[in-house]
């Protein structure tokens, strides 16, 4: 299945040509989990990575909803 | 360790060992414990009975980074209990390189009288008539001290904000960069240095004469540790230098918990365009630095640089609270108009959170539209020109929402809330409440947990328990002088019990695993505590306004749902 992502914080990195109003397009099997997506997009555990999804984060065992808009963000204690 | 009380009413300075029952005692852990001591606790925060105390960290001034955090401390105008506001830069360093343990400032000069306190290189103190800096504006305070003492100078300063006693009167901290943009901005320490006629404190940043180190070997093997420790940490060596505090703006808007109109939404329209990608994206095509250094011997850099569309510097540095409170909460997704209220607030000696939520009350009651950032720009400017409707946002959130009969008003203790809507975040709700300085952000910042994906953000289980352990957590690293990025990343048990050994090579003394930060942090909450009941507050002021127990914030529509009972139960050692 295809997704939209949105990407935050240093994710954005991997992909030198990013454009924040369009995201990046991603095509996943679908049943994808969220421990796999982010496996699948090249981001470790270490970078602090997440899913959020309508306001909630996803948790790793989570399925990836095609329909649902997507944003991976980076996990920052406080400001 | 000396410390240094200077006298106001008397315009006199004493130099005193410092007292026994203050070892391993600095910042917040200082400034707490003496305030509790030795200020009425009923007392005219803007009276001579007040006192307010300056402290470095117990490790400012040593050769572990991070550490440039200094603590005033004093009964706060603005909420009536005790506060501690701690502010980066360089004064601390510098203080404690002179092995200058804390600055009591007591009493109240001659109404009219303003002075400054020079501390030279020899950390010899001196109180000197300042009536050419009547008035002035921070960032030009700093420029003429500079010039008269040279660029090794560190100044903590008030603005006109300050001098009128306002009670969201900043204290401006100079940054490595000798600009006054690092502020001490909550519970209205400004207008407490004020009503001391104090409008500044400049000191040679050459001192050569720190507390001794009891074993400085061991010392310099434990600060090796923390510093992998921090290297190692994703947030503090990746996103801090290349977003800043701003990288939050993204995820807290994506959770729907970006406090926005006053509250009445937990997404800003537009927030996009205010996010720390944004910003840090703006500022290098501009020529801007994304990644500053604002403290002495910083190696996160989470400061920036944000310079205009002709690369003139504008303000440093834009951070989230900040971004939140003249963007989100007023409306204004534009971060050119977000800076220059920065800047203005800086130079005038207002704190930007306490201001942006009284300006949001002002505009939920009909004042002006939301969204409009010339009208925002116009009452700051009040402010510092001392009109009626600048009166009143200078007094605070409630001031303004009794001004405009107006009962929307995010604030507990009289302290406007931060950039985290408890309804969205419950954990920062139960912060709010229980913090025994009024709504704060530092004090218990629960995001983390969530982002960290520890706890979940609407479920009511766990939040009580991780607002406390944070608390307790943070006051103990506010007494270290230890900023609150390092701080996070040293929360681990493991870094915890490496930490413990920085403090022992320093004090020469052993200590437990619940001394360290459990035991030190009670310590200090119990002063704190102490202070606030004897001052006549109870548990009931311990309490979120009432909107946020009935109004749902969408998009989630939920409301704070913790009961009193577990509220109670947060700080009840």
């Amino acid at each position: 299945m295809k997704l939209r992502i949105r990407l935050y914080g240093t994710h954005r990195e991997r992909f030198p040509e990013y454009d924040p109003s369009q995201g990046v397009e991603m095509e996943v099997p679908s049943g994808t989990t969220v421990r796999e997506f982010l496996v699948l997009l090249g981001t470790s555990k270490g970078k602090g990575a997440l899913v959020i999804s309508r306001g909630r984060i996803l948790k790793p065992e989570d399925t990836i909803d095609s329909t649902a808009p997507l944003g991976v963000f980076q996990s920052i204690c406080g400001g | 360790m000396k410390l240094i009380r200077v006298n106001m009413s008397e315009g006199e300075i004493s130099v005193e060992d410092t007292p026994e029952e203050y070892a391993g005692l600095g910042g917040r852990g200082f400034t707490s414990t003496m305030i509790n001591a030795d200020v009425p606790p009923e007392c005219d925060p803007l009276g001579p009975e007040n006192k307010i105390v300056i402290a470095p960290g117990l490790l400012s001034g040593t050769s572990l980074p991070n550490t440039s955090r200094i603590s005033l401390g004093a009964k706060s105008p603005l909420t009536g209990t005790i506060k501690e506001s701690n502010v980066g830069g360089t004064v601390a360093h510098a203080l404690g390189r002179l092995g200058i343990t804390a600055i009591v400032v007591e009493g109240q000069a001659p109404e009219g009288d303003l002075s400054l306190l020079r501390i030279d290189e020899k950390g010899e103190a001196s109180l000197l008539p300042a009536d050419e800096y009547m008035g002035m504006r921070t960032y030009d305070t700093v420029k003429k001290l500079l010039a008269k003492y040279g660029e090794k100078t560190s100044v903590l300063c008030i603005g006109p904000a300050g001098e009128r006693r306002l009670n969201v009167a900043s204290v401006q901290s100079s940054d490595v960069d000798s600009r006054p943009c690092r502020a001490a901005g909550r519970g209205g320490l400004g207008a407490v240095m004020g009503s001391k006629g104090l409008k500044a404190i400049a000191v040679d940043q050459r001192g050569k004469s720190p507390d001794p180190i009891a074993d400085p070997d061991a010392f310099g093997e434990a600060v090796k540790v923390i510093i992998e420790a921090v290297k190692a940490d994703h947030m503090c060596a990746e996103v801090m230098p290349k977003l800043g505090t701003a990288g939050l703006v993204a995820p807290v808007n994506a959770m729907g918990a970006f406090p926005s109109y006053n509250a009445r939404k937990g997404v800003l329209d537009g927030w996009q365009k205010i996010s720390g990608e944004a910003m840090a994206d703006m500022i290098k095509e501009r020529g801007g630095n994304p990644t500053h250094m604002g403290c002495t011997q910083c190696m996160i850099h989470c400061s920036n640089e944000f310079v205009d569309e002709d690369g003139k510097f504008v303000t440093a540095s834009l951070e989230y609270e900040t971004i939140w409170a003249m963007g989100g909460m007023i409306g204004v997704a534009d971060l050119d108009t977000i800076a220059r209220l920065d800047n203005l607030c800086d130079d005038i000696g207002v704190d930007t959170m306490s201001a942006g939520v009284g300006i949001a009350i002002a505009m939920d009651a009909g004042y002006k539209e939301f969204g409009d950032g010339a009208a925002a720009i116009e009452m700051v400017e009040e402010i510092a020109l001392g009109t009626k409707l600048g009166e009143i946002i200078g007094s605070g959130p409630v001031a303004v929402g009794k001004y405009f009969n107006h009962d929307r008003v995010p604030a507990v203790k009289g302290q406007g809330v931060a950039a985290y809507d408890p309804r969205a975040m419950l954990g920062h709700g139960v912060t709010y409440a229980t913090c025994p300085m009024g709504a704060d952000h530092t004090a218990g910042n629960v995001v983390g947990a969530y982002l960290e994906k520890q706890l979940d953000p609407l479920d009511p289980a766990g939040q009580v328990e991780t607002s406390r352990f944070l608390q307790i957590a943070m006051a103990a690293y506010d007494t270290m002088g230890v900023c609150f990025m390092a701080s996070v990343a040293l929360l681990s048990p493991d870094c915890a019990a490496a930490f413990r050994k920085v403090i022992e090579a320093k004090m020469g003394t052993e200590l437990g695993p619940d001394d360290f930060p459990q035991g030190l942090g009670e310590r200090v909450l119990k002063a704190e505590l102490e202070f606030n009941a004897r001052a006549g507050f109870t548990k009931e002021d311990d309490r979120l306004p009432q909107f946020y127990y009935e109004e749902p914030l969408p998009p989630h529509n939920t409301v704070f749902v913790i009961s009193d009972e577990e509220i109670d139960s947060t700080l009840d050692f």
